[in-house]
């Protein structure tokens, strides 16, 4: 089943609105740009994962990337620890 | 659920609560009712007081320059908020994420009120944050599922 609010937060991200419950019938669209309708969305469904999980496999190339340029730099793993969690 | 107990002192002679597990998400700049966190009392006395009690369990998305309102409503009006804010005066807030976590947070509000009325009276909490979504009994990623509440005891001095 499609996540509304999270396809909504990635392809449309400056538009206002509010969704109560799961389904597209709890959507209130707040803004001035015209209201997607329910298939729309469910057509971003499947690129909205990618994007998802694309945002959250590059958030953790980065978070290794700066673990071993600060371990190169001769901080121990428990000083990078306390830096980046 | 609405209970009477009697007594004397200071008493508890009516509760009402609403418990919410409907998730909940907006993008609103400006406040917009939280579904389900709202709860009616009829105090039954003008001098009779109202503790207010929210527990709400949310989060935002993992940006850190997000700021959330959280905000307490009686009736119309805003009640128990902050007056030092640069961004926003509310009642309560999440706080801004510093990384990509999705963990839920808890925001919580304890407020005695006067509304001085016998008059059905409407608590509620309204919420809106400067930019990304706002997420009340959820995570931004539907991971995990949780309850908000908000609960009204009239207090008597008797």
């Amino acid at each position: 089943m499609s996540d509304y609010s999270l396809i909504l937060s990635i392809n449309y991200p400056t538009a206002q609105w509010s969704l109560s419950g799961i389904s597209y019938t709890g959507l209130t669209w707040l803004d001035s740009s015209p209201k997607p309708t329910q298939a729309e969305l469910d057509a971003l469904w499947e690129s909205t994962q990618v994007a998802v999980a694309a945002k959250e496999q590059a958030a953790k190339d980065a978070k290794a990337s700066a673990l071993a340029k600060l371990t190169a730099l001769g901080l121990s793993e428990d000083e990078v620890k306390a830096l980046i969690g | 659920m609405s209970v009477s107990l009697y007594g004397s002192g200071q008493t508890v002679v009516q509760i009402v609560q609403s418990v919410t597990s409907t998730p909940f998400s907006t993008t609103s700049t400006s406040l917009v009712d939280i579904t389900g966190l709202t709860a009616t009392i009829t105090p039954l006395s003008t001098s009779n007081k109202i503790l207010v009690q929210v527990v709400m369990t949310g989060g935002s998305t993992d940006t850190v320059s997000i700021q959330t309102n959280l905000q307490l409503v009686r009736g119309s009006t805003s009640i128990g908020v902050g007056s030092s804010g640069t961004v926003y005066n509310g009642t309560t807030a999440f706080s801004n994420r510093s990384t990509g976590t999705q963990n839920l947070q808890t925001a919580g509000v304890i407020y005695l009120d006067s509304p001085a009325t016998t008059s059905a009276t409407t608590y509620k909490m309204q919420g809106q944050l400067n930019t990304g979504t706002l997420y009340v009994n959820r995570d931004s990623a539907a991971g995990n599922g949780s309850v908000s509440s908000i609960t009204l005891m009239e207090i008597a001095y008797v």
